[in-house]
């Protein structure tokens, strides 16, 4: 049980706490240990997969928000790090403009796709603090990300931008 | 124009869930910022966490507890509070040893409370007390199976105190004993004299070591040549019967 507790949550747990400690290995591993750890010793209470997996977040960030900010990624390990995960520079630039809530609220949300619930339980808060916490999560990550891609450029348009371009062929035809 | 952007951060907010309106749509493909901030996004939905690497396994206990490898808080004050108690204890057990094993100081701190309470009885009666005081000062000292009786006597108050020092004690307690008391039991004993200024005559132990006697034995003084009997200078004529100790008192003058 306890094992299969790790499986299920072990690998995605350990990308969020890469994530949200901006690529600090170190960190994000003692994080994502200590989080499943304590997990595995409520293995009953948290037997729904996605409600375990939020606490299990929650856990990380309480824990994280402490070491936020007197920890300094060494230099270039973030890339090394997050560049398997699919960060590109743009990204990090955006992560890093974010304080650690908000980035957790962002990581949470848009990445792994946690509905609104979930992101109240990982950040603890919820209502209109959430929604403002979001947005201005969002103003922040797009003002660090635009400053590195100012022209949009991206290889591939993802799905906002490929949306945004067929509704616009649609109208124009 | 701030409506249709308006619009847009809604509708991006909500991650693209909600319908996009023709308009909007219009709009933000030909603007940066829309597209920008749209790309932004992209740029997050991109991400996969799933590609990292497991974290490493940390021991837990049977009950769920988690081994970090370090102490925790709660523990290192209970640690903290042990050694204080430890130590408190250790002092505790210091302090009654002292008090058990310090006689010196049990003995000079007793002698003027039991003289100062017989020097408020009268002092002559109030012996049952008073062999304790003094045998524990003044046992090593010769003199004191005699100064013992006279220690208990009260008049000496004012001179005891300042006995603290466990030599000089001795010494005057004798002196002042037979001149206030008329304690018939003890009159037999007191050869010291009454007078107070007689009273270091009984204390021969502090002569010895003024006299350094070996200064005596060098003694090459008392041998006057005309006297020894001797014939020093070796011309057969001994002592008065040499001119030289007829003229100069010397067998060498002549």
């Amino acid at each position: 049980m306890r094992d299969a507790f790790r499986e299920l949550h072990g690998t995605r747990l350990h990308g969020f706490a890469l994530l949200l400690t901006l690529g600090d290995r170190a960190a994000a591993a003692r994080l994502a240990a200590e989080a499943l750890a304590e997990g595995v010793g409520r293995v009953g209470e948290l037997r729904h997969p996605v409600r375990g997996a939020a606490w299990l977040r929650a856990h990380v960030v309480r824990a994280s928000r402490v070491n936020d900010r007197r920890r300094a990624v060494p230099a270039g390990q973030s890339e090394v790090t997050l560049t398997p995960l699919g960060v590109d520079r743009a990204v990090l630039a955006g992560l890093s403009r974010v304080d650690h809530l908000g980035r957790a609220a962002l990581i949470a949300g848009l990445v792994e796709r946690f509905d609104r619930g979930d992101v109240a339980t990982i950040v603890g808060r919820d209502g209109a603090r959430l929604d403002r916490l979001l947005r201005k999560a969002r103003e922040s990550y797009a003002a660090g990300h635009m400053a590195l891609a100012p022209n949009h450029e991206v290889p591939t348009p993802g799905p906002m931008v490929e949306r945004i371009r067929d509704v616009t062929r649609r109208a124009l035809q | 124009m701030s409506d249709v952007h308006d619009r847009f951060d809604t509708w991006l907010a909500a991650d693209g869930a909600a319908e996009l309106s023709r308009d909007v749509a219009l709009h933000s493909s030909g603007c940066d910022r829309c597209l920008g901030q749209a790309a932004a996004i992209d740029g997050l939905l991109r991400l996969d966490v799933g590609a990292a690497t497991s974290p490493p396994i940390l021991d837990t206990a049977r009950d769920g507890s988690v081994h970090t490898g370090l102490i925790e808080p709660r523990k290192v004050a209970w640690i903290a509070a042990a050694g204080v108690l430890a130590l408190v204890t250790a002092i505790g057990v210091g302090n009654l040893g002292l008090a058990r094993t310090g006689p010196a100081g049990a003995g000079q701190s007793r002698t003027p409370i039991n003289e100062g309470v017989l020097g408020g009885a009268g002092g002559p009666s109030a012996n049952p007390h008073t062999p304790s005081a003094p045998t524990d000062a003044v046992s090593a000292s010769p003199v004191s199976s005699e100064s013992e009786p006279a220690a208990s006597i009260g008049p000496s108050i004012a001179t005891a105190r300042p006995t603290a020092a466990p030599t000089s004690a001795p010494a005057l307690q004798p002196t002042t004993a037979p001149s206030a008391t008329p304690d018939p039991t003890r009159t037999a004993e007191p050869k010291p004299s009454p007078s107070q200024t007689a009273a270091p005559t009984p204390s021969p132990t502090i002569s010895p070591p003024p006299t350094p006697t070996p200064t005596l034995e060098p003694t090459p003084t008392p041998v006057p040549n005309c006297e020894d009997g001797i014939d020093n200078d070796d011309d057969l004529l001994i002592d008065g019967a040499d001119p030289g100790c007829v003229l100069a008192n010397d067998e060498f003058a002549a």
